[in-house]
């Protein structure tokens, strides 16, 4: 139990002219979106939020933030937190183990299961960076 | 890329509930003959237990996205091909789906967040039209 680590949910983020957003990549592989929640030079409004598209070269860094753990001593993902606990993801390579586990096959070949955020050993945040 | 939305995935996605593509997946390339809902059900070994599809079902969702660099799309071989994949039925476990008619190589995914630009597509008996489209935050309708 790691409780000074708070659990995120999967995504980029990017720091770009001084500022840090959250990104997404795409459609190619050198072009990133950055949002914002307040409006940006060079930004263009969508519902809510600010996006801007970008070229990969023109970010200062950019990482995949992700958190990860092991359940029932099996690697897990992080997907989300809510009230009933952790919403984990299995990555390992057996869906006979994840299933005995007590994860289920919400899409296929995705094992899934949210379980009392207290069952999840290892917590960390990793940052991998993005060359 | 590619991959069936299960039904009671597509509202989360919708909504923005679920921002990740996880599991099996298909290229696009090597899912072209697969053009009806049936022809994907079968082709993409679709019958695993708790799947909320048939053969029959008439309409499907796709998801659509182009790979990028950094994804990692791993071949899920079985240990009789020196790998330690294994899977509940229908999995073949050799780098194809099950499918004797159709040959169509399988890919996994651990959960990646969805690519900026992915579109679902509605697939049924007349054919495919785009359904939503996909800014990197938000899914809109397609125009």
């Amino acid at each position: 139990m790691s409780d000074e680590i708070v659990p995120v949910a999967s995504g980029f983020v990017a720091r770009h002219r001084g500022r840090t957003h959250p990104a997404a990549i795409g459609p190619d592989s050198d072009e990133v979106v950055l949002f914002s929640e307040e409006e940006l030079d060079g930004f263009e409004a969508a519902s809510g939020y600010w996006r801007r598209t970008v070229d990969r070269s023109e970010l200062e860094w950019l990482v995949l933030v992700r958190t990860v753990g092991a359940f029932g001593g099996e690697p897990c993902v992080v997907l989300d937190e809510d009230d009933d606990g952790l919403h984990i993801a299995y990555t390992g390579h057996s869906g006979m183990k994840a299933e005995a586990l007590g994860y289920w096959m919400v899409d296929h070949g995705a094992y899934e299961v949210v379980v009392p955020r207290e069952e999840v050993f290892s917590i960390r945040v990793e940052r991998l960076p993005v060359g | 890329m590619q991959k069936v939305v299960p039904p009671r995935l597509l509202v989360p996605y919708l909504s923005g509930k679920r921002t990740v593509i996880s599991g099996y997946v298909y290229r696009v390339q090597d899912c072209v003959r697969l053009t009806t809902p049936r022809a994907l059900f079968l082709g993409l070994d679709l019958s695993f237990e708790g799947s909320e599809l048939s053969a029959h079902v008439p309409e499907l969702y796709l998801m659509r996205w182009y790979a990028r660099d950094v994804d990692t799309y791993a071949v899920p071989y079985g240990p009789h091909m020196g790998g330690d994949w294994s899977d509940a039925p229908p999995f073949a476990g050799n780098g194809f789906t099950t499918s004797r008619e159709h040959v169509v190589p399988q890919f996994h995914t651990t959960p990646m967040p969805i690519p900026a630009g992915a579109e679902i597509v509605h697939v049924s008996g007349a054919g495919e039209r785009p359904f939503a489209a996909y800014d990197g935050l938000t899914w809109r309708p397609s125009s």
